[in-house]
């Protein structure tokens, strides 16, 4: 988990390299995600781990924060 | 012709009463019930204010059915609304309450201690306390056509936003030339994208009370997430759809579009930027048979002023024209000597028409620059709008968009002045001299600085974040030692945009 948690900071930080971000930050209230920066964080996500993020799983509940990302890519991961 | 928009809710309120008017994630709203809750946010105002007419009110307060019913009883006291953006910085909403000076502010549950200053604070909630009489019921009849309807502010490039003012006629003749031309009626159900702040929203507002359509608030949260946002159109059975350009090619370059089919939709319109015809053939090819628009203008003539519905193929890489005037409006482009333009030949798009704007609130200066007696006309009064925006005509006599004069620029669809930017950024202590451009290939907003203290890039954001609003902060700050300057000793911005590119 913790390795999902630093690679989806890392993936942000490209996208707002001065924003505070922490682990449990609220990234849709914030606006720091918003419509291009999702699309950027999936795909970027599913080059790096070879999956397919389905749109079902886009969704404002599993995009709240990177603990809840990474619990999603988590859960992708296992299940393949 | 109608005298104010009041007469559009009334016609409605009296042909529709029960039909659902507008309706947000919260609740929904009757054309009966917006006239009644209209009179009794007027009768607050009469109450708390006095007898006042043709005075600014500002409506603070998030996205929702509350901020129609504040507009729409605002113009029926016979004053004039400006909206503010809740999630814009403080210091930012203090300068634009310094220009406005509203007589009161409405808004929404809990009292705003940031807008001390603001004389009468109106809670929508004291709604239920308010008494109508007669009086008021007809109060809105003392409107004429050339009163305020709102005040939209825009960013500036001194770094003070300007408060363009726009009269009931101008959107009276806007709206009944969009009925002509795209057929809205009663079964018209629009899904409102543009915030409140931004006049794109003129359309779906106005057009919902003219027409006894309805109008549904999407979420704006939804427009990052392609799936929900298209099963939410399903489920409100959106069949029209006017959104700035970004949201439009979100959603194709998301691919869902092959995969989710909006099965009523009939009509999509935008505005507020280039619609490259990559992502627009995307939707062509999922949608060919229904009504695709390209409409163009600036805030300070009523939203829209040439329009271009689609009606041929483009190649991705070729521009789509921004077509021709509207009715009741003429196009003058012009060039350096203030002559009309020849074939191919570039010119400033200027405007004429019922649609401009009564110019910049409490800046005669700035309206003076901006509006100008037509230059092809010496006889009588004959203002026009200079747009700032070059443009040329194709072969087939319609107009193409090429680039700005000066440096404004358009990002996410929000229209932003670079100085505006550049003054915040000038203004911090530790920062000597700044400039701002804009990397069109990544659309970013860059910022060079240059200082005299010790500050970091991630220090000069964080101090930015307290003057402007998160779509105008650099995505990418640059700290030099001198900026570049060209011949002239101006900085040199060529150098600048492509050293960061």
């Amino acid at each position: 988990m913790e390795e999902y948690r630093s690679i989806i900071k890392e993936i942000l930080g490209e996208i707002e390299p001065y924003e505070e971000i922490e682990n449990d930050t609220d990234l849709i209230e914030s606006q720091i995600l918003d419509s291009l920066s999702i699309v950027f964080l999936v795909t970027q996500l599913e080059d790096k781990y070879n999956i397919v993020i389905d749109e079902n799983k886009v969704l404002p509940q599993n995009f709240k924060s990177i603990n809840i990302i990474a619990g999603i890519l988590n859960e992708l991961l296992n299940t393949r | 012709m109608k005298r104010n928009i009041v007469e559009y809710l009334k016609e409605s309120a009296e042909k529709y009463p029960d039909k659902t008017a507008f309706l947000d994630e919260r609740r929904k709203i009757t054309f009966k019930e917006l006239d009644d809750e209209a009179q009794k946010i007027a009768a607050l105002i009469y109450a708390r204010c006095g007898n006042i007419r043709n005075k600014p009110i500002a409506v603070y307060m998030e996205k929702s059915v509350e901020c129609i019913v504040s507009f729409l009883g605002i113009a029926y006291s016979g004053n004039f609304y400006s909206p503010l953006d809740v999630h814009s910085p403080i210091e930012r909403i203090h300068k634009i309450i310094d220009v406005l000076q509203p007589a009161a502010v409405i808004y929404h549950t809990e009292e705003p201690d940031e807008l001390d200053d603001c004389r009468e604070k109106i809670s929508i909630q004291d709604i239920e306390k308010a008494e109508i009489d007669i009086s008021i019921r007809e109060k809105y009849k003392n409107t004429a056509d050339i009163d305020p309807l709102y005040v939209l502010f825009t960013s500036g490039s001194t770094g003070q936003p300007k408060g363009v003012v726009i009269s009931h006629r101008g959107v009276i003749d806007y709206t009944e030339w969009l009925y002509d031309t795209f057929s809205f009626d009663a079964d018209t159900i629009f899904g409102n994208q543009a915030p409140f702040y931004f006049d794109n929203s003129i359309l779906d507002i106005y057009s919902t009370l003219r027409n006894g359509a309805c109008m549904v608030i999407i979420p704006e949260t939804l427009f990052r997430f392609p799936k929900v946002l298209m099963d939410y159109i399903n489920e409100n059975s959106i069949n029209t759809i006017f959104w700035v350009p970004s949201a439009l090619i979100g959603l194709a370059n998301s691919g869902i579009l092959d995969k989710i089919h909006a099965d009523k939709l009939q009509r999509v319109l935008f505005c507020g930027e280039v619609m490259p015809n990559k992502q627009l053939n995307i939707w062509r090819k999922n949608y060919p048979d229904i009504l695709y628009a390209n409409l163009y203008g600036p805030t300070e003539i009523t939203d829209v002023c040439s329009y271009y519905i689609v009606n041929r193929q483009f190649q991705d890489e070729e521009p789509l024209p921004i077509g021709i005037a509207c009715r009741n409006t003429e196009i003058l482009v012009l060039n350096d000597n203030n002559e009309l333009v020849g074939e191919n030949e570039l010119g400033e798009l200027c405007v004429r028409g019922t649609c401009l704007s009564m110019g910049y609130y409490g800046d005669q200066e700035k309206t003076s620059k901006a509006f100008v007696q037509n230059p092809l006309n010496s006889k009588y009064c004959d203002t026009i709008y200079r747009t700032g925006d070059l443009v040329k005509y194709n072969a087939y006599g319609e107009l193409v968009y090429v680039s700005r004069k000066d440096f404004q620029i358009k990002h996410q669809g929000h229209r932003i002045e670079l100085g505006e930017i550049e003054a915040a950024a000038g203004s911090l202590e530790g920062v000597n001299q700044a400039c701002a451009v804009y990397d069109n290939c990544n659309k970013k907003i860059v910022l060079f600085c240059t200082l005299s203290a010790e500050l970091t890039e991630k220090m000069i954001y964080r101090l930015l974040q307290d003057k402007l609003p998160q779509y105008m902060l650099p995505k990418k700050i640059k700290i030099l030692s001198a900026l570049p300057l060209n011949i002239n000793g101006k900085i040199d911005r060529v150098t600048l945009k492509s050293n960061c590119m």
